[in-house]
């Protein structure tokens, strides 16, 4: 069995989940937190990749990302290489297709955050910043580790978009999913047969990981 | 050291009016039924929440002047508040708890000793029952060394007992920090026997009808005795803002006052 997309997969969610956690984190605590103009639509906007459908997602992104436009052009003026069908583009992709599943988990970990602990940390001195790193992130583990999880297992089998952005470069782009599509196409059934139950036992084993940290969190 | 407070702050049902002081080593003590905006007091004193109109000054620090556009955010204070329910840090033991805004590791191990929680010092705020969360709470807010205590119900939640062995250990604190203590409670009997002054609270203002008059007859005058520091008495049409006076003028006095 040819191990590579699946290394390409792991990558790609690896990659996609670290930095969406790093963006998504202020932006779910300013969603779940603090009032201000917009926030609904927002809030819709971020959910959008949750109804919409992959191939429309992914044209749009291609638009968007793709040479002739203001974003492409600008990647390749700064890295001397296109972003569409590279693993990049992928990344990009993925994160934004992710987005409300680990947004989702996330605003819902710092909803829970009860206010008088913000406001015990500020009576004692600490500033709003400090509070977040000091007392809502720590309460917020279960919601960090759930919305990370569930980012990369959504990411290890995603295909419509990767396949719209990336095509299915080998070593590049041509994630798990994709080259399991491929074997199927090719009548490969075997191959197809292996990569797909591997793909799906590191999916159930996420998903009993993000059911592990709800009982805990329960409990 | 000396807070001055004069503050009106409108809530749906009634407006808050009221106007006192607190020296240092000195406990005020509001005393108001439930729903009487004794803890909305606290919580501008804190900077929790702003006062519509007023002033609030801690010796020559201006916490907020309304006229003025003055406001301390909450960390520039220097309180320590001990909340009604227990508001400690879950994800934290006791030790850490009572650390984590204290400046100095001897105030944090000075207090854990006062409080007598060096027992549960590794233990979690969960693992705790009310009266010892309190303790840890009261600990918490002193290892800052705080400039003023804010007490906010803190023994509502406790069985006598527990509540007695609290009020022990805070006439002990009373007399060996100097510092203002600021107390609310709607516990008449335990109110009286803590303070050195008593702001008895209806619907927002200052009034004594609503007190029993055995409790009345009981009350010493010095008791009663808050605004004597210097602060403006305001007439109360204009305090409710129901006087064609313009605001400008009650509070340009404040300004006058401030200078």
């Amino acid at each position: 069995m040819d191990l590579q997309p699946l290394y390409l997969s792991a990558k790609l969610a690896f990659f996609s989940t670290a930095i969406l956690m790093l963006l998504v984190t202020p932006l779910a605590y300013a969603l779940a937190c603090f009032r201000f103009r917009g926030k609904v639509f927002w809030d819709a906007l971020i959910s959008l990749p949750l109804v919409l459908p992959p191939t429309v997602l992914g044209f749009y992104l291609l638009v968007a990302m793709g040479p002739r436009s203001p974003f492409g052009q600008g990647w390749q003026s700064i890295f001397g290489v296109p972003l569409v069908f590279s693993f990049q583009g992928i990344v990009i992709a993925s994160m934004l297709h992710s987005l409300p599943y680990a947004a989702q988990p996330l605003k819902a970990a710092f909803e829970k955050i009860d206010k008088r602990l913000l406001e015990s940390a500020y009576v004692l001195g600490v500033s709003p910043s400090a509070t977040f790193f000091r007392v809502v992130l720590p309460n917020s583990i279960g919601g960090l580790a759930a919305a990370a999880i569930l980012a990369f297992a959504h990411t290890m089998g995603e295909f419509g978009v990767i396949l719209m952005i990336g095509g299915s470069i080998p070593g590049e782009t041509k994630v798990a999913s994709i080259a399991v599509f491929e074997l199927v196409e090719s009548l490969k059934y075997q191959e197809a047969w292996k990569l797909s139950l591997a793909l799906m036992t590191i999916s159930y084993i996420v998903l009993l990981g993000v059911n592990f940290i709800n009982s805990r969190e329960m409990s | 050291m000396k807070l001055e407070v004069n503050i009106i702050k409108k809530l749906p049902d009634f407006t808050i009016d009221v106007s006192f002081c607190c020296n240092a080593g000195e406990m005020q003590v509001i005393i108001g039924q439930s729903g009487s905006g004794k803890t909305t007091i606290m919580r501008i004193l804190a900077g929790l929440e702003h006062a519509d109109h007023g002033l609030i000054r801690f010796n020559d620090t201006v916490w907020e002047d309304t006229a003025n556009k003055v406001f301390l955010p909450p960390q520039k204070r220097g309180l320590g508040y001990v909340f009604q329910e227990y508001s400690l840090f879950p994800h934290l033991t006791v030790e850490q708890n009572v650390a984590f805004a204290a400046g100095d590791q001897k105030n944090v191990q000075h207090y854990i000793g006062f409080f007598e929680i060096q027992h549960l010092a590794r233990r979690f705020p969960r693992q705790l029952s009310g009266g010892e969360r309190q303790r840890v709470a009261l600990a918490q807010a002193l290892a800052r060394e705080p400039k003023i205590l804010l007490l906010d119900e803190p023994f509502s939640a406790l069985d006598f007992i527990t509540r007695e062995k609290l009020r022990t250990s805070l006439d002990a604190l009373k007399r060996s920090v100097k510092i203002p203590i600021i107390h609310i409670t709607h516990e008449i009997n335990e109110g009286l026997q803590m303070a050195d002054m008593v702001l008895p609270l209806e619907r927002g203002r200052v009034s004594y009808d609503w007190l029993p008059d055995i409790i009345l007859k009981q009350l010493p005058d010095q008791y009663t005795q808050t605004c004597g520091c210097g602060l403006p008495d305001r007439d109360p049409v204009q305090a409710t803002g129901k006087s064609d006076a313009p605001w400008g003028r009650l509070f340009g006095f404040f300004r006058a006052y401030n200078t």
